[in-house]
């Protein structure tokens, strides 16, 4: 058995790995890839306080949790190739136009 | 025993695969990275007693979600750019040293529960798909729903984004 903190700091980790990934790229794709391992480290610590809790509403808030992701991706995607389009690339420093 | 080196195997591909992800030259080595990251998460569940969830992992995030990302990649003829990382400010230092301490501080609060691990009663209790199927369409039905509504929503509009602006091009 595992202790529950050893999920928790791997869940810890992956987030910090992804907010860096969000911050730091250029790519608008592979920003998107990032927002996607903090979801899942957010999903890790929920599966582990559940497992800690004994208790399945943790795996049911996963579960939507994966479902809203998926719904994320599609629009997000879609968005993705709305500003290829527009642009022919997708470094975001190239999309300011909305910044006041 | 068997746990504990499956559970820091696993630990470490996650952490790898995530770092290739952001440190990545190339988009589809991010992607791959991405992938064999998602996969192993799904081992993860396995180890927490989520079954359904470590299914659930493979088929719609390493399967589904990383097509999806996939196909763009494959569609956009990305070229190579210039610099892939942004350039350093004092600004983005600051956030950088903020975001380091605030994982340090969420370190921290897990140190807390250091030495608390699942009641092997309570372990039992949840690691059955049979339950987790009988919980959702129970007390959380109304969230399925609105879960279903949700992905509708996000199919037309995913739907009305592209064919739009291909319209309008034409």
């Amino acid at each position: 058995m595992i202790l529950t903190t050893h999920y928790l700091v791997l869940s810890i980790i992956l987030f910090s790995i992804g907010a860096a990934g969000v911050l730091v790229r250029r790519n608008l794709l592979v920003i998107l890839m990032s927002l996607e391992l903090m979801l899942n480290a957010v999903n890790i610590s929920l599966a582990a306080f559940s497992q800690l809790h004994g208790d399945l509403s943790g795996q049911v808030l996963i579960f939507f949790s994966m479902v809203v992701a998926a719904a994320e991706v599609a629009l997000g995607l879609a968005i993705v190739i709305l500003l290829f389009r527009h642009r022919q690339e997708l470094n975001i420093e190239l999309f300011k136009s909305l910044k006041g | 025993m068997i746990t504990a080196i499956v559970f820091y195997a696993l630990g470490l591909i996650i952490v790898l695969g995530a770092l290739t992800v952001i440190l990545a030259r190339h988009l589809v080595n991010s992607f791959l990275a991405l992938v064999i990251t998602m996969f192993s998460i799904g081992g993860i569940f396995v180890l927490l007693q989520a079954p359904f969830l470590a299914v659930v992992q493979l088929i719609a995030y390493a399967g589904a979600v990383m097509v999806m990302f996939l196909f763009i990649i494959m569609l956009l003829d990305l070229r190579e750019g210039r610099s892939q990382m942004l350039p350093l400010s004092p600004v983005r230092v600051i956030g950088a040293v903020l975001a380091g301490l605030l994982s340090f501080l969420m370190a921290f609060v897990a140190r807390d529960l250091s030495g608390v691990t699942a009641t092997q009663a309570g372990s039992d209790a949840i690691g059955s798909v049979a339950r987790f199927g009988e919980l959702l369409f129970t007390q959380y039905y109304y969230l399925f729903e609105l879960a279903g509504i949700l992905l509708t929503a996000a199919l037309v509009g995913a739907v009305i984004l592209s064919t739009r602006s291909a319209k309008e091009e034409a």
